[in-house]
Order: C-alpha cells, then sequence, then structure tokens
C-alpha cells in the first residue's frame, strides 16, 4: 500500500492538470450554451457546469494522493501497447476503403505479430477465419450492415 | 402471482433454457481462463444479443455472468490465480487443500457450495426484490438524484486509499453522460461539432472499450501466456460424503446471505462479499484454525458468498435501476438496447420478463451443478488454454461488437478512446466501475436533479427532504468512513515504519 507521503506523484499531477483542462472547456462550452431553460430549472447548462465544478476541486486535491495503480511499462511494452492503438486506428480508416473482412484480418494480423505469434499458419488463417465468420454471423445472420468491400461480395 | 406465472411460461421455452445453457458453459470457460473477467465477456459478447429476443439474450448474459463467477474458482483452487476477482478470497482455503492433494475435493466443494450459494441468493432475490419495488416506486427524483450519489459515493469509497481518484472516476463517468442532447429540453451539449456525438458517447462502445480494449492492451503489454501452466500433482478423489457436506451447509447457508446483502449494496460484488463471508464463517466456526491453510469450511463459504452476490448485485440493478456492480451495469446496458429502462416501473411495465429473470437466476445454477458434475474432471485442461491466440480476437470481438449497435465507424473509434482512457485508468489507480455507474445512472441522476429543482420551484430545498436527506447522510458517513480508516491504515503504517527504524537504530548501536 502506498501513501501520499513517499510516493511519487508526477502522475497525479498530469491527470490533475488534465482533469483542470477538462473542468475548463466544460464550463466554457456550458457558457456559450444558449439553453438556459426557465427560471425554476438549473438548465440543460446548469448541471454539467455542477460537476465540472466538483471535478475541478477534486483535481486541485489531486497531486495530494497516492500515486496508486500499476507502474508505466517499459519502452518496449509501451511500444507494443501503442502499436495496438495504432493498428485500431488504422483500422477505423481502412473500414470503409478496403471493407470489413480485410480491414480485420489486417488488425489481428497485426496483433498477432504485437503478440509474439511468429508460426506462419495460424498468422495466415485464424485472421481470416476470424473476420470471414464474424462478417457472416452479424452481416448474413444477424442483418448488421458491416462495411463492403470487393471480398464481401463472395460472402453476401 | 400472475407474474410469477408469466415469468415461469417465459423462461420454460426451449430458446431461453438452450441461452442458460449456452451461457453458464461459455460462462465456466470464461471465468476459468485466467485474465478473462465476467464483465469483459459480457460487455464483449453483448452485441451478439441485440438480434435475439430480450430473454434469450439476457439469458445467455446472466449464465456467461454465473458460470463465470463460478469457475473463477477452478484456477484459484489449481493454480492460486483467481479466474475473475470474485474468486480472491477461494484461493485462502482452495488452493491450500490442492497442495495436499485434495484438488479433486476442493473443486467438488466449490462446485456445491456454488451451487447453494446461487440458489440461496435466487430466492432472497426473488422474494425481496418485489417489495424494494413496491418502496422504490414511492421515490420521486430527489430520492433517484441522491441514491444515484449514493452508489457513486459507496463505490468510490471501496476504492482503498484512493477515494478521491474513486470520486474522479465517477464524476467523469456522469460527465461522459452528459455529452449530446440533454434529458430534459433536449438541447445539445458538448458535441464540439461532431454531428456522431448529438445522441450521445454510445454506452456500449464505452463499456467495450473500458473492459474489453482496457484489458487486451494491459495483456498485450505483459504479453503473458498464462495457458500452458501445469498442475502436474494428483487431484485425488472428487467424491464428497454426506457427513462432509451437512458439516458445511451451516457455514454455506450464513455466508450466502452475507454475500446477497453485500452484493446488494451498490458498487460492491462477490469479490467484497466472499471476503466477508469467509471473515465471518472463520469467527464463528469452532476449531478455526485451519482456516487459510485449507479447511473446507473456508473454501465453501467463500464460493457460496460469491456466487449468492450475483442475485445480490441484481437486486438494485433491477429495482432502482443503479447498477450493484461493473457487471450488473452492463447488463443495464442489454436491457436499454432492447428498450426497457430498469427502475421500479419495470416490474409493471414488463414483470413477466423480470419473474423470467428471478427464475433463471434458480434455474443456472441447477445447470451449473449438472454440467459440472459431467465434467469436473477435465476443468484442468480449460486452465491450459493458450491466451496469446485469445487477445487478439478479443481485439477483433471488441471491434465488431462496438460497431454492430449503430452500423456506425465512428463508434469503433469511441470505443478506442474508451479503451486508452480505461488503460491509463488502471495505470494510474483510478477504478473504472465508479465511471461505468456514472455512466449508467448520469441521465437519472440529471433527470432527479433538474426536476427535484424544477419541482421546488428553483430551491434546493428538496435536499433537506427525509428521505434524500438520509441519502445524503449516508454518502457522507460512507466517504467520512472510507476517510478515517485510510487515515488509521497511514498512521499504523507511519508508527510501525518509526517501531522499524528505531529497531535498526538499536540494533547499530
Amino acid at each position: 500500500m502506498t501513501f501520499a507521503t513517499k510516493a511519487p506523484r508526477t502522475g497525479n499531477i498530469v491527470t490533475a492538470v488534465l482533469l483542470l483542462i477538462v473542468g475548463v472547456v466544460v464550463f466554457t462550452q456550458m457558457a456559450g450554451l444558449d439553453a438556459q431553460g426557465d427560471a425554476s430549472d438549473p438548465g440543460a447548462a446548469g448541471y454539467p457546469s455542477l460537476l465540472a465544478g466538483l471535478l475541478i476541486i477534486l483535481a486541485i486535491m489531486l497531486p495530494f494522493q497516492a500515486d496508486t495503480g500499476d507502474p508505466m511499462p517499459p519502452l518496449d511494452s509501451g511500444l507494443r501497447v501503442l502499436g495496438v492503438v495504432a493498428l485500431l486506428i488504422a483500422h477505423y480508416f481502412l473500414l470503409g476503403l478496403i471493407g470489413y473482412i480485410l480491414a480485420t484480418s489486417l488488425l489481428l494480423f497485426g496483433a498477432m505479430l504485437l503478440m509474439g505469434i511468429r508460426r506462419i499458419l495460424p498468422l495466415v488463417l485464424l485472421p481470416i477465419v476470424f473476420s470471414v465468420s464474424m462478417f457472416y454471423l452479424f452481416y448474413t445472420v444477424f442483418g448488421v450492415a458491416l462495411p463492403r468491400a470487393f471480398l464481401e461480395g463472395f460472402f453476401s | 402471482m400472475s407474474n410469477w406465472i408469466a415469468g415461469l411460461e417465459l423462461i420454460l421455452t426451449w430458446q431461453p433454457l438452450l441461452f442458460l445453457l449456452i451461457g453458464t458453459i461459455g460462462g465456466i470457460v470464461v471465468g476459468a481462463i485466467p485474465g478473462l473477467t465476467s464483465t469483459m465477456s459480457i460487455a464483449i459478447l453483448l452485441p451478439f444479443t441485440f438480434m435475439f429476443e430480450p430473454i434469450s439474450g439476457l439469458c445467455l448474459l446472466l449464465g456467461i455472468y454465473s458460470g463465470s463467477v463460478y469457475a473463477g474458482s477452478i484456477p484459484a483452487i489449481l493454480l492460486r490465480i483467481p479466474g475473475t476477482p470474485a474468486s480472491a478470497a477461494t484461493v485462502l482455503d482452495g488452493y491450500p487443500m490442492a497442495q495436499n492433494g485434495k484438488a479433486g475435493k476442493a473443486l467438488t466443494i466449490s462446485l456445491v457450495a456454488s451451487t447453494i450459494g446461487a440458489l440461496i441468493g435466487g430466492v432472497l432475490l426473488l422474494f425481496f426484490a418485489p417489495a424494494l419495488a413496491n418502496v422504490a416506486l414511492k421515490f420521486g427524483p430527489a430520492e433517484f438524484f441522491m441514491l444515484s450519489m449514493f452508489a457513486i459515493a459507496l463505490i468510490a469509497s471501496m476504492s482503498e486509499n484512493a477515494m478521491v481518484k474513486g470520486l474522479i472516476s465517477g464524476l467523469v463517468g456522469l460527465l461522459i453522460a452528459t455529452v449530446g442532447t440533454d434529458p430534459v429540453g433536449g438541447y445539445a451539449r458538448l458535441t464540439f461539432g461532431f454531428q456522431d456525438l448529438a445522441a450521445g458517447l454510445g454506452f456500449i462502445p464505452v463499456l467495450i472499450g473500458l473492459f474489453g480494449v482496457a484489458e487486451a492492451l494491459t495483456r498485450f503489454e505483459q504479453r503473458l501466456h498464462l495457458g500452458g501452466q501445469q498442475q502436474t500433482r494428483s487431484p485425488g478423489t472428487f467424491k464428497l460424503s454426506a457427513r462432509e457436506l451437512l458439516r458445511l451447509i451451516p457455514g454455506i447457508g450464513y455466508s450466502s446471505a452475507i454475500g446477497f446483502g453485500v452484493g446488494a449494496l451498490p458498487g460492491t460484488g462477490g469479490d467484497i462479499g466472499s471476503f466477508i463471508g469467509h471473515n465471518e464463517v472463520r469467527r464463528l466456526a469452532r476449531n478455526n484454525q485451519d482456516f487459510g491453510k485449507g479447511d473446507p469450511r473456508g473454501l465453501a463459504a467463500a464460493e457460496s458468498a460469491n456466487n449468492a452476490s450475483v442475485p445480490g448485485t441484481l437486486a438494485p440493478t433491477l429495482v432502482l435501476g443503479i447498477p450493484g456492480n461493473s457487471a450488473a451495469a452492463v447488463l443495464i446496458g442489454a436491457l436499454t438496447v432492447h428498450g426497457l429502462q430498469p427502475g421500479p416501473q419495470l416490474f409493471t411495465a414488463a414483470g413477466d420478463l423480470i419473474y423470467a429473470i428471478f427464475f433463471a437466476l434458480l434455474i443456472i445454477p441447477i445447470m451449473m451443478l449438472v454440467v459440472g458434475m459431467l465434467s469436473i474432471r477435465s476443468w484442468g485442461q480449460i486452465t491450459r488454454i493458450p491466451t496469446q491466440y485469445l487477445w487478439p480476437c478479443i481485439i477483433g470481438l471488441c471491434v465488431v461488437g462496438s460497431y454492430a449497435l449503430r452500423s456506425n465507424p465512428f463508434d469503433v473509434l469511441i470505443m478506442v478512446g474508451a479503451g486508452v482512457l480505461g488503460y491509463f485508468m488502471l495505470k494510474g489507480g483510478f477504478p473504472p466501475a465508479p465511471l461505468v455507474i456514472g455512466l449508467i445512472v448520469g441521465p437519472i441522476a440529471e433527470t432527479g436533479f433538474r426536476r427535484a429543482t424544477i419541482i421546488s420551484e428553483g430551491s434546493l430545498a428538496w435536499v433537506l427532504q427525509p428521505m434524500p436527506l438520509v441519502l445524503l447522510l449516508l454518502s457522507l458517513l460512507t466517504m467520512g468512513a472510507s476517510l478515517y480508516r485510510s487515515m488509521r491504515k497511514k498512521e499504523r503504517l507511519t508508527t510501525s515504519s518509526d517501531t522499524s527504524d528505531e529497531n535498526s537504530e538499536r540494533t547499530s548501536l
């Protein structure tokens, strides 16, 4: 168990600054909102402003708290996490361009590489089987309109 | 009584029963694999239930929830790794039993105690929930607002030595819930010009991100292959004699009642319930010197409490719309997807569905027992499933699940954002549960706050009405008690470190 007196608080300070920014942004957004309601109603802006105020108070208290939680990862592990996030963002942009099956296959292929899998058969087979079966299940069975390109035409 | 019959008619058809069975078996597999939590499994499988009838979808999720809470005991007993957080107390007596060559007996005790605990919890829910709903029907907006605040205060105070972080987490959840159209006047807020945000940050993508992606990111960081761990010692006999069972029954009954009660408090769950149940049974037991060293009564107490807490967490969830824990919050998501708003009105609007859920919680333990008796000898194999193939697939399921509800790629982006937020919350020691509870109760809290103020003609005098005042005092008391405990612990640590410093000085002198 760690306590504020001895623990390093860098993480808490950074988070406090971020929360202060969030609080201020909410305040400014709400100040510009022309929806104050009638005299007895706190309005659409009143409740979020109240929450933002409380958040700012707690953010000021945060640097005095213990830095609990898990330690930040070493560089290689951190890069692996960053890699997965990058893959997910790339997947978002690729969905509309190359369709669900290819985009998801690439996502899984990359994720498996990052997980340390190097055997070529599962690296190729698992992403294809997964994305095709998910497309079939959601598009054909559940009727969900997943993004389509040329490959999806073979399965729908 | 008509709701009882309607509920039975709804649940006793082939489709819900089949989904209950699939869910229970799936839950057992999920629970037995260390690292896969019940909340994460429900969150990523939730989109698969959109297309079913509400009761079938809920049966699948309830089966997964209950099955995984039970099966968390399997790796806890065999590997000393709790399959889910609810099984943390199971390790205390389960693992030493396995070390003493009684793994088979421990697994049987866990199965029997879980079954009885879940049955007792189910019966308590069946009888208490309607009475609680009758009381809750008298609640007005002020009561619901204060109840929401109480839930957040309670769950934040559970964050050991990090109450401020728990409160921040809850507030962020409440703030996220304000994004989009306001529930009273219909004005768009905090959308930053994005049309996709007008309907709010989708609840499902946020949940999938927080519990699915964040957990997966942690696993990618660690790149741990938990599967493949061997349990080489012989499991011994799986038989449990009637005499042995009779010796366990009083503790199971007592611990189940505790587990249900603790689970029913918003923000708590099986993990806390099982520790309290284990501790209480140990306190009252004769010859309790073996507790924590492989006493079957300790194992039975922990397992019955965590399984009884499953129906317990559903009591505030269904009756008040205030989730008992994060898994129950995800179940609220499942209900709202089907257009059902949990709360006291649900008992009149969809009484058959509510009672069907109650009966489902009584059928699941029976299924668990049957499935368990048939396959208990092979469960050690589940813990050996290599997980390095699983996490990339979970990422894939998160993507398709978050996209599926609205067929909107923007939801995938929201999920990624929530996943990154969840990952950094874990790193910073911010508990995610208050955020989810805040997200769920956000609309209830805002509507309650504004309506209560409108009714009081702009004044906040409604805070001084009896029930809101009691709830406010309870919230303050909960936070004050947590603060006091934290300060006491800090003092004790300071004193012990001073004493050890003195001792070392004496030694050096």
